[in-house]
């Protein structure tokens, strides 16, 4: 409010404007701000309502020209009849056998080689780590054809285990970093008070890092799942027979076969089948973004409870101290500075969005303050 | 023991420990040595020996020095492949952070539900790229699709989109912005974290709102953005899927994007040691490109941490 009051006094031709007209020119600027936000909403919903109108259509209405925008009747069975026209269950299977497959390769060997980069001393620590951080930057498509070659000679061509089995070493640089990240805001005193009891490295890392980091560990899961659903040229390339594709090679394979060409290019099918993709893909990612927030509450309370009272000051929140994670000196002194600091902020602002709940309590505790401070706002 | 004998022994036993912690360590890191010698240095070397081979999938690689590269200067695909991306690589990325960024302010001014409107930008970007590029190829059909419907009814001729030389590229593009919700996520987290402390100083002093954007929100977020941009560059240069599924190159080769260009020579024409040559040439552009922009940014990027 008091932001264009002042700007507009401060070059001195005070009061220029009446109150009256400061109100109307705010009404004014908040209704075209919502027209705008509404409008675009439209704009990026538009394709994802056509997806889901034309899987309903009934064959006269799809080449409906003008098409219409919603359908006449809605005509369920374009479901059933696309699941039909491929082996449908069996590629859900292996979709989700990959996606669980890598989740667990990852979080499992990602975690533990953050874990030695967040908490443990070892000779060459810091190279390893620029090594990791530059293999971000090498394309999938330079180690395509030799890691083909390696699979092949293994006969692991047209099974699910090329998809798999690398993320059980080292899951990708970018989580090893991330969760690195997210590790090194853990105050130490925890491991401290754990050795005491007798608790050797693994047992910190297994039943303290890991407990403490559900949050970052859900951004990972859902990181994961996004990136299976989403991969089509490993499968495209890997898997061959029906019995052993996924959805998204096994619906190419449909959508390019003779059989289907044979009809008419019948678009309410192939929108028919096409949402299965995205549908599972959103329900997850909302599912654990929500289990993760929650988490991250867990956390915050028992943070605010005082039982994470530490050097750090416990009243933290996450998204504070990942934020000051960004800021560490850390970066600077191993000579990372621009992709580095570069990275930890993105880091900082998928763990805010992961922690959604303790980032608005932040950013609202700190707007009380400032206009504590300020009473003219 | 009790908390004499071990403060006494503590002089053997702390190099012991550290001598522990480095051993434990190497242990946690062993799977990633293994992945990264198996599956990231050893093949990085590999493709880099067999793209100065002949090599055919089937039959063993045979050194042939530089032909490959030699083929390339004169493989007017090659070139078509390079501009298609180069082209389509230079507006993509700078729009798509336009437009993120632009959402990200606009959900950035208080306004109500705003989970709501986070939530309806961002889902596309989710989508993945396999539905979203059916779902363009209908919606953009020249005949039958819903865009030229539209346009009919309020009167232009729409053009032939992925089917036409001239407007394949704009249809990529626009598919591409329609995930700009990704980015504006990144940017909406930043722009939440810069303090509001600094906008009231700026207002004492006298700052309007293009100063108050230009001299603190720009610069507060700019790591967020020049991760974004990087992310960006790196990623569409590697476009794959939308091209392969919706055009397949065409038409003329007019999307024929890098990537695709290497799978058909990979496993269509089976030139694997072609295919390896046209790999590190992309590794060499993504790694000059992000070298370069690196580079220019060094300066103009403000990290919270500074100079300490």
């Amino acid at each position: 409010m008091s932001q264009e009051t002042l700007t507009a006094r401060a070059p001195g031709k005070a009061k220029v404007r009446s109150r009256a007209s400061y109100i109307r020119g705010r009404i004014a600027g908040r209704t075209g701000l919502y027209l705008v936000t509404v409008f675009l909403a439209f704009v990026f919903l538009l394709p994802l309502i056509w997806l889901v109108s034309s899987s309903l259509k009934p064959e006269q209405d799809v080449f409906q020209y003008p098409p219409n925008f919603l359908p006449t009747q809605i005509e369920l069975g374009n479901y059933p009849y696309a699941m039909g026209q491929f082996p449908f269950v069996t590629a859900l299977i292996n979709t989700l056998a990959v996606t669980l497959g890598v989740m667990v390769g990852r979080l499992l060997t990602a975690s533990m080689a953050a874990y030695a980069f967040a908490r443990l001393r070892f000779p060459f620590r810091n190279a390893l780590f620029l090594i990791v951080l530059s293999t971000m930057m090498i394309p999938y498509q330079v180690l395509l054809l030799p890691q083909y070659i390696i699979f092949r000679d293994l006969h692991w061509v047209d099974s699910l285990k090329p998809l798999i089995i690398p993320s059980f070493f080292g899951g990708g640089a970018f989580f090893i970093f991330l969760l690195r990240q997210f590790f090194m805001t853990i105050p130490k005193d925890y491991d401290d008070a754990a050795r005491i009891d007798g608790a050797g490295m693994f047992d910190i890392y297994w039943r303290i890092i890991l407990r403490m980091s559900l949050p970052v560990l859900g951004v990972v899961a859902i990181f994961t799942f996004m990136d299976c659903w989403n991969d089509f040229m490993g499968p495209l390339i890997y898997l061959q027979s029906t019995e052993k594709q996924t959805l998204a090679v096994a619906f190419r394979a449909w959508e390019i076969s003779p059989q289907h060409l044979g009809f008419r290019h019948s678009w309410n099918h192939i929108m028919a089948m096409a949402p299965f993709s995205p549908y599972p893909r959103s329900l997850c990612s909302s599912w654990l973004s929500a289990t993760s927030s929650r988490a991250s509450w867990y956390r915050d309370s028992r943070a605010e409870a005082g039982l994470t009272r530490s050097s750090q000051g416990g009243n933290e929140t996450w998204s504070a101290r990942s934020t000051r994670a960004i800021q560490s000196p850390t970066s600077n002194r191993m000579g990372l500075r621009s992709t580095d600091s570069a990275t930890f902020s993105s880091t900082a602002s998928v763990l805010t969005f992961s922690s959604t709940s303790s980032c608005r309590r932040a950013i609202a505790g700190r707007r009380r303050k400032s206009s504590l401070r300020s009473p003219g706002s | 023991m009790t908390m004499a004998t071990r403060i006494a022994r503590r002089g053997g036993w702390s190099l012991n420990l550290h001598q522990r912690e480095a051993i434990a360590g190497y242990l946690f890191l062993m799977p990633w040595i293994l992945g990264f010698l198996l599956f990231t240095i050893g093949p990085l070397l590999y493709s880099f020996y067999l793209s100065f081979t002949n090599f055919e999938i089937l039959s063993d690689p045979v050194f042939a020095g530089l032909t490959n590269f030699r083929t390339m200067i004169h493989d007017d695909l090659f070139w078509q492949a390079l501009k298609v991306t180069v082209i389509f690589t230079v507006t993509a990325v700078p729009l798509g952070v336009v437009v993120g960024y632009s959402l990200a302010l606009l959900l950035n001014q208080k306004v109500i539900a705003l989970s709501v409107w986070r939530t309806v930008y961002y889902i596309p970007s989710i989508v993945p790229a396999l539905a979203s590029a059916y779902l363009f190829a209908w919606m953009f059909n020249s005949e039958v699709g819903l865009i030229n419907g539209v346009l009919k009814e309020i009167g232009i001729i729409g053009p032939k989109w992925f089917a036409s030389r001239e407007w394949v590229i704009p249809s990529f593009l626009i598919m591409s912005l329609w995930g700009a919700g990704g980015g504006m996520l990144l940017y909406l987290g930043a722009l939440q974290g810069v303090p509001t402390e600094l906008y009231e100083a700026s207002m004492i002093d006298g700052a309007g709102a293009w100063a108050k954007f230009r001299y603190i929100t720009i610069p507060m977020t700019s790591p967020v953005i020049l991760f974004t941009f990087l992310t960006g560059l790196i990623g569409t240069f590697q476009i794959f899927t939308g091209a392969f599924i919706v055009t397949n190159g065409g038409p003329a080769n007019a999307s024929l994007f890098y990537v695709l260009y290497l799978y058909q020579n990979a496993w269509q024409y089976l030139k694997m040691g072609y295919a390896a040559a046209l790999a590190w040439v992309l590794f060499m552009i993504i790694l000059v490109l992000t070298l370069i922009t690196l580079k220019v940014t060094g300066r103009l990027v403000y990290y919270g941490g500074g100079e300490q």
